[in-house]
C-alpha cells in the first residue's frame, strides 16, 4: 500500500528533497518533491504524469522564494498559489479529464493552521492540512492518513457497487439518520470523490455526533483513559469488536459508533441510559460486566460539581458533563453534530484559549458564574 | 721585582693562552667592550629612563635625597650632576658592585640595610645610563666610616668594539672626602642639549617615579619598605644651572585630583577575584557596598577568578573636561578654569600608569602608549560623546608586587614588562574594570541629567511644545521690527530674548538627550530585523532537518549508537525549534502592531514552556502563580510581554549564577484593585538596597564588562539597556515597575503594575 506522492515546494531543492525523505522513511509512501515551476509547465507536467501519483501534497506558500528573491528557486517566477493549483486539479477532476487525487495542504510557517482556520476560501479545496512539523513529530499518523486518503479516492473511483451501507459499513443495529442519508445519496448519485471526502471529513469525522473520537469515548464510559492500564485491553477486547467505525476513511481516523455505545451499553453493561450515572458508578459497572479490571474514573474539572460526563472540554480535552460546559461556537453545524463545549476551568485559565471561540449566547452565563466565583 | 702594567698584562695573556692549550675540550666566553654601547645607548632609549635608572641606584642606597644638577645643558656637551647622600662605595663595593657588569649584589641583598627599602634594581646594568647620557662619567663616593672618598673617571668612548672589556682600565683615585656620605656621579660631555621642558619632563617623570601614596594603603603592612612618594625620607631635587645662575625646577601640584568627577579604583585580591567600585560626591555614587564584580572568563554570567594575578590595585581620577555642570552634585565643584587648566595638564601627563614594586614601569600610561586600548575602544561605544573616557580624561595609576619578579619581569631596557601571561590577566583586569566603572559613571550621569532635566521642567512649569511657541512668537515679533522691550502687558505673553534663548537651550539638552537614546534604539531596531528574518529563515529548515533525522533513523534502525546520537539530535533539535517558534511567534504578534489586552496567564505560560528547558539546564526552577482570573491588562502588544520576560529571565539568571545557588524563579500574577500586577522573583545574589531605583536607568549595569576585543553586539548584550526599555514600555501605558520586597526564600523581585483592561475590551477579546 505504498502510495506515491508527489510533493510541490518552493523551498530550496536540498530542503524539500529532505521532507520529502523523511515522509518516504518508512517505506509506507513515496514521496518525492518538485519546484512549483511556471503554471503551464506545472499543469502539464501533473496532467503528463497522473498515472503515476496517488496524491498530491502542496506547500502554503508557492511564492514565497519568488516573492523574496524575485524568482523562484529553480529559475522560474512562481505567481500562483497553492489553492489555484488545488483548485485547477479539482476542476479538472470534476469534469472527468483526469483521476481525482488527494490534495493536501502543508506549511512550516508558525500558526498557519490558524490562520488557515479563520480563512475558509479554501477548505473545500484539500482533503487535511498539516503542519510540516507534524511530519515528523506524528509521522506514522500523516503516514497513515495520507495512504487512507489515496485509498479512499481509489475505492470512490473504482467500486461500481456504492451504497450508503459500503460507505459507512455501519452494522446493521446501526441507523443513519436520514438527512445525513439524505446528503450521502446525493453525493452518490454524481460522484465527485473529492467532494464526498470532504464532506466526510468535515461533517462526520471531525465533529462529533453520529461518531465519536477516542476522548469523547472515554468520556461517555467515565474513564481517565490517560490512568487506566487497561484502557487498550477493554478497546480492543470489548470496545472495538462493538463499536469502532469501519467505514472509509476509518483507517486514517479512528472512530467509534456514538449510538453502537449506547446500544452495546443497554445491552451488555446495565439497561439504563449511561449518561444517568456518575462516572464511578459506570467504571464499577464495566468492571463487573467485562472483567477488565485496570480501569480508573475520569475526575471532575476544577469549577465543577457533576461526574455525569458525556462531551470533553474542548480546550483541556478532559471529560465534561454537557450540563456544565459552555458551548463554543462550531461553523456549519449539522443537525447530526453535538454541541461542544469548554468548561470554565479552562476559560478561567486560558487554556488553549485560541483554540476555539466561545458562543456569545453564553455571555451572561459566563458572567454570572465569575460573579459566584467572586462572592 | 717590579713590573710594568704593560708587562703583566702581556704575562696575562700568555698564561690565558697556556691555558686555554691545557683544557683544550672547553671554551669560555670573552666579553668585548662594545657591551657598553650595548647596555646604554642601544638599550634606554630614552634619557628619561636613563635619569630614572640612576635614581633608583640612589634609593637602593638609602639615600635621603638626590640632587640633579643640569649644568650648562641649553647645548650639546653639558654636564649632569646626581648626587645621593646614600651609603656610598668603599673599593671593594665599587670593584666587586659598581665596576661588575650584571652584579648579583641586589639579588642576594634585595632589601637596602639602613631602611629596609625594596631596592628596584636586580639586573645590575642600570649604572650604564650614564653612558647613554654622555660620554664621561666621574664617580665621587664616600662611606661614612671611610677617611677619604674614591674618586673614578670612566671614558666610556674608550669601550670601543674589538677590544676586550678587561683592558680598558679605569684609574682609581683617594681624595678628600667631598660629603659625609653618598656617591655623586658628574657626567660630563653629554650627549644633547636639555631645554627646560626636557628637564621638567624627565623631573615630573623622575618624581612619578615611585608610586603615589594614595594608591592602597597595603604596602605600609609589609615589613619590606616598598618605595612610595610618601616616603618621606626620600625627595628628588632638580636645579638647572646656566652661567653660575641657579633655577630650582618645581613638581606640579596634584591636589587637583580631589576635585575629579569621579575616582575609579579596584583591586585582585589574593585569592584571584577582582572587584572594582566608584566614587563620586558630585554624581552621587557612594562606593560602599558598590563593589562591582570582574571575572576573569569571558562569560557575563559567572564570576571567575584570576589564575596567576594577585593583590593588583589601581586607583584612577577621571574627569570630564567639557562639562562642569555635571560636578556640581554634592561635590565641591569646579570651575571651568579650573578644569581648562586641568585638561591642558592632562595633554602631557595623563594616561593609566604601571607601578611594580613601587616604581613606575615606563612607558605604560605615558602619553601616546595606551597599553589599555582605551582611546582605541571608545571609538567603538556609541556613547562616547556624552560620556568620554579616553587616556586623557583618565590619571591612573596601577600597582603590583612581585617581590620576586617572577610573574612580571622587566625587559632589560627597562622600558616595559614582558608580555606573558600574568601580563595578559592584568591588562584584562584592568580593562573590564574600567568599562564598568565608565557604565556606572554613565548610568549616574543619566539619572542626574534626568532629574535635573526633570526639576527644570518643573521649575518652568511649560512644557517643550509651549517653549516652541514662545520662541516663535518671539521670532515672529523681532520680524515684525518691534523691539521686544519688557513692556508690562506683553511679557505675559512673549518671551524675552534670554527666556527665548533659555527655552532654546532648554530644547537642546532634551533633543541631545533624545538623540542618543534614538541611535541606541535604531541600533536595536535594525537587530530585532535582523533576528525577525533570521528566525523565519531557520523555520523553514527544520521540516528538512526533520525529514532527513526520519530518514537516517530508519536507516539505521538497528544501530543502537547511531540511534542514540539520533535521537538526542532530535530532541536537541526540539529545544532548538521550541525557541525559533517562540521568537517567530512574538515577531509575528509584533507585526500585527495591534493592541489587545492580556492575560498575563497567556504570556506567562508562553514564556514557561519556551524557557523550561533552558531553566532546567541551568539548574532553575520555575514556578507561576496567579491570584483571581481575568487578569487583563490594558490593550498592549503582546511581543512587549516577550521583551519584559526575557529580560527578567536573563536578568535571574546571571543572578542566580553568581550566586551560585540551586535557582528558583516565581512569576506571580494577580490583580491589585484597578490594577494588574506581575512579580517576577529569583533567589539570585539579590540587588542592593542603594541600586534598587538605579537598575531602571540606562547603562546601569552589574554585568562584568565582556572584555577586550568583544564586538559591538555583544556590548549592547551587556549594556545595561534592558530593564530601561522594559521601563520604558511599562511606563508608556501608565505602568509602574520597581524592585519590591521578596517572598519568603527569595532574593529580588521586580514588580510591574498595569492598568488593567476595561469590561469592553475584556468582553471583546472573548467572544470576537
Amino acid at each position: 500500500m505504498s502510495n506515491r506522492f508527489l510533493y510541490i515546494d518552493d523551498a530550496a531543492p536540498d530542503i524539500r528533497n529532505a521532507t520529502a525523505s523523511g515522509l518516504s522513511s518508512s517505506g509506507f509512501l513515496i514521496v518525492t518533491a518538485e519546484e512549483p515551476l511556471a503554471w503551464d509547465t506545472r499543469t502539464s507536467r501533473i496532467l503528463g504524469n497522473i498515472a503515476q501519483i496517488e496524491g498530491v501534497i502542496l506547500d502554503w506558500r508557492l511564492t514565497e522564494e519568488t516573492n523574496r528573491t524575485g524568482v523562484g528557486v529553480g529559475g522560474t517566477v512562481v505567481k500562483y498559489s497553492a489553492e489555484a493549483l488545488a483548485q485547477h486539479l479539482r476542476f479538472l477532476a470534476t469534469e472527468g479529464e483526469i483521476k481525482d487525487i488527494p490534495i493536501v495542504l502543508c506549511s512550516a510557517n508558525q500558526g498557519f493552521k490558524e490562520y488557515y482556520r479563520r480563512d475558509s476560501t479554501g477548505h473545500n479545496l484539500f482533503d487535511e492540512v498539516f503542519e510540516k512539523n507534524d511530519f515528523a513529530e506524528h509521522h506514522e499518523i500523516v503516514v497513515r492518513q495520507l495512504n487512507c486518503l489515496a485509498e479512499a479516492y481509489k475505492i470512490l473511483q473504482t467500486e461500481q457497487e456504492l451504497s450508503l451501507e459500503s460507505i459507512f459499513a455501519n452494522p446493521t443495529n446501526i441507523e443513519i439518520d436520514v438527512r445525513l442519508a439524505g446528503n450521502i445519496s446525493t453525493f452518490l448519485g454524481n460522484m465527485v470523490p473529492h467532494e464526498l471526502i470532504g464532506f466526510l471529513q468535515k461533517e462526520i469525522i471531525k465533529k462529533p455526533g453520529i461518531l465519536i473520537n477516542e476522548d469523547i469515548l472515554a468520556a461517555r464510559l467515565g474513564i481517565d483513559k490517560d490512568a487506566s492500564d487497561e484502557w487498550n485491553t477493554l478497546l480492543e477486547t470489548v470496545i472495538n469488536p462493538n463499536l469502532k467505525y469501519e467505514g472509509l476513511l476509518s483507517d486514517g481516523w479512528t472512530r467509534w459508533w456514538a449510538d453502537g455505545l449506547i446500544q452495546w451499553w443497554k445491552r451488555d453493561i446495565h439497561p439504563t441510559h449511561p449518561q444517568l450515572r456518575a462516572a464511578k458508578q459506570r467504571v464499577k459497572l464495566i468492571k463487573e460486566k467485562t472483567g477488565v479490571q485496570g480501569l480508573v474514573p475520569a475526575e471532575k474539572l476544577k469549577f465543577c460539581a457533576e461526574s455525569e460526563f458525556w462531551t470533553v472540554c474542548v480546550a483541556t480535552k478532559k471529560p465534561l458533563a454537557t450540563s456544565e460546559g459552555l458551548r463554543v461556537q462550531v461553523t456549519n453545524e449539522q443537525p447530526w453534530q453535538d454541541e461542544q463545549y469548554v468548561s470554565l476551568f479552562a476559560i478561567l485559565e486560558r487554556i488553549n484559549h485560541d483554540s476555539y471561540k466561545l458562543n456569545p449566547i453564553e455571555k451572561e452565563r459566563l458572567a454570572n458564574l465569575k460573579r459566584m466565583l467572586k462572592a | 721585582m717590579v713590573e710594568t702594567r704593560e708587562e703583566l698584562i702581556r704575562q696575562r695573556e700568555a698564561l690565558d693562552k697556556q691555558l686555554a692549550e691545557l683544557d683544550k675540550d672547553k671554551v669560555r666566553f670573552s666579553v668585548d667592550a662594545g657591551i657598553i654601547d650595548r647596555l646604554g645607548r642601544e638599550l634606554m632609549a630614552k634619557q628619561e629612563t636613563a635619569v630614572s635608572e640612576l635614581v633608583k641606584n640612589a634609593y637602593d642606597a638609602d639615600a635621603n635625597e638626590v640632587i640633579l644638577q643640569f649644568v650648562n645643558t641649553d647645548a650639546v656637551g653639558g654636564t649632569l650632576i646626581i648626587e645621593d647622600d646614600g651609603h656610598g662605595m668603599d673599593l671593594e663595593a665599587l670593584r666587586k658592585g659598581f665596576m661588575r657588569l650584571s652584579s648579583t649584589d641586589k639579588v642576594h641583598n634585595p632589601v637596602s640595610p639602613k631602611y629596609g627599602r625594596k631596592r628596584a634594581g636586580r639586573k645590575g646594568i642600570g649604572r650604564f645610563a650614564t653612558q647613554r647620557l654622555g660620554s664621561r662619567l666621574t664617580i665621587i663616593t664616600q662611606t661614612e666610616e671611610s677617611e677619604t672618598a674614591l674618586k673614578v673617571i670612566i671614558e666610556w668612548d674608550d669601550y670601543q668594539i674589538d677590544r676586550d672589556i678587561n683592558l680598558v682600565a679605569n684609574l682609581v683615585e683617594e681624595i678628600p672626602k667631598q660629603n659625609m656620605q653618598g656617591t655623586t656621579l658628574i657626567i660630563d660631555n653629554l650627549r644633547e642639549n636639555w631645554t627646560t621642558a626636557e628637564i621638567q619632563r624627565v623631573f615630573r617623570y623622575v618624581s612619578d617615579l615611585l608610586q603615589p601614596s594614595y594608591l592602597s594603603d597595603r604596602l605600609k603592612k609589609s615589613e619590606v619598605v616598598f618605595a612610595s612618594q610618601e616616603d618621606n625620607s626620600f625627595s628628588v631635587n632638580c636645579q638647572r644651572k646656566i652661567n653660575e645662575e641657579v633655577e630650582t625646577i618645581s613638581d606640579i601640584d596634584k591636589s587637583f585630583f580631589e576635585k575629579a568627577l569621579a575616582v575609579f579604583e579596584g583591586f585582585v585580591d589574593m585569592s584571584g577575584e577582582g572587584f572594582c567600585s566608584v566614587t563620586s560626591k558630585s554624581l552621587g555614587i557612594d562606593s560602599l557596598n558598590n563593589l562591582i564584580s570582574i571575572s576573569a572568563g569571558k562569560s557575563r554570567d559567572k564570576v571567575e577568578l584570576y589564575n596567576l594575578i594577585k593583590d593588583v590595585h589601581f586607583k584612577a581620577y577621571y574627569f570630564i573636561y567639557n562639562r562642569p555642570d555635571y560636578y556640581e552634585g554634592q561635590g565641591i565643584g569646579i570651575s571651568s578654569i579650573e578644569l581648562k587648566r586641568v585638561n591642558d595638564f592632562a595633554q602631557t601627563s595623563s594616561g593609566v600608569r604601571l607601578y611594580r614594586n613601587g616604581f613606575r614601569v615606563p612607558p605604560f600610561g605615558d602619553v601616546g602608549d595606551d597599553w589599555l586600548d582605551i582611546d582605541e575602544r571608545v571609538s567603538m561605544q556609541s556613547h562616547a560623546r556624552r560620556i568620554p573616557m579616553t587616556n586623557k580624561n583618565l590619571f591612573g595609576f596601577v600597582e603590583i608586587t612581585d617581590e620576586k619578579g617572577h610573574l612580571f619581569e622587566e625587559t632589560s631596557s627597562r622600558e616595559g614588562l614582558i608580555k606573558n601571561e600574568a601580563f595578559g590577566e592584568l591588562v584584562d583586569f584592568l580593562i573590564k574594570a574600567f568599562d564598568a566603572c565608565r557604565a556606572r559613571v554613565e548610568s549616574s550621569i543619566g539619572f542626574t541629567e534626568k532629574k535635573k532635566k526633570r526639576e527644570k521642567r518643573q521649575k518652568a512649569k511649560r512644557d517643550q511644545i509651549e517653549q516652541l511657541k514662545g520662541i516663535k512668537d518671539f521670532i515672529d515679533s523681532t520680524e515684525d521690527g518691534q523691539s521686544n522691550t519688557t513692556d508690562g502687558e506683553e511679557k505675559g505673553e512673549r518671551f524675552s530674548r534670554e527666556e527665548a534663548k533659555a527655552a532654546l537651550e532648554e530644547l537642546e539638552i532634551v533633543l541631545d538627550e533624545q538623540m542618543d537614546e534614538i541611535a541606541m534604539l535604531r541600533v536595536l531596531a535594525g537587530m530585532g530585523l535582523s533576528i525577525g528574518e533570521f528566525v523565519h529563515e531557520i523555520r523553514q529548515f527544520s521540516p528538512a532537518f526533520e525529514g532527513d533525522l526520519l530518514t537516517m533513523l530508519a536507516a539505521y534502525a538497528a544501530n543502537d549508537e547511531m540511534k542514540q546520537g539520533l535521537t538526542r539530535l532530535s530532541r536537541n533539535f526540539e529545544q532548538f525549534q521550541s525557541y525559533a517558534a517562540y521568537f517567530d511567534e512574538t515577531i509575528r504578534n509584533n507585526a500585527k502592531r495591534e493592541l489587545r489586552p492580556i492575560e498575563i496567564r497567556d504570556v506567562v505560560r508562553g514564556f514557561e514552556d519556551i524557557i523550561r528547558r533552558n531553566a532546567l539546564k541551568n539548574n532553575i526552577k520555575i514556578e507561576s502563580n496567579f491570584i483571581g482570573y481575568d487578569l487583563y491588562t490594558c490593550p498592549m502588544h503582546a511581543s512587549e510581554w516577550s521583551s519584559i520576560l526575557f529580560n527578567f529571565y536573563s536578568n535571574s539568571k546571571k543572578a542566580i549564577i553568581k550566586a551560585d545557588v540551586s535557582g528558583k524563579i516565581l512569576i506571580v500574577g494577580s490583580e491589585d484593585e484597578d490594577k494588574i500586577v506581575l512579580e517576577f522573583s529569583d533567589n539570585g545574589i539579590g540587588i542592593p538596597p542603594e541600586n534598587s531605583e538605579r537598575v531602571f536607568d540606562a547603562f546601569f549595569t552589574t554585568s562584568t564588562p565582556a572584555g577586550r576585543g568583544v564586538s559591538q553586539n555583544e556590548e549592547l548584550l551587556g549594556s545595561g539597556l534592558g530593564l530601561k526599555i522594559i521601563s520604558d514600555i511599562i511606563e508608556s501605558y501608565g505602568g509602574e515597575i520597581f524592585v519590591s520586597k521578596p517572598p519568603e526564600g527569595y532574593k529580588t523581585c521586580i514588580r510591574i503594575e498595569l492598568p488593567e483592561a476595561t469590561e469592553e475590551q475584556i468582553e471583546k477579546e472573548q467572544y470576537v
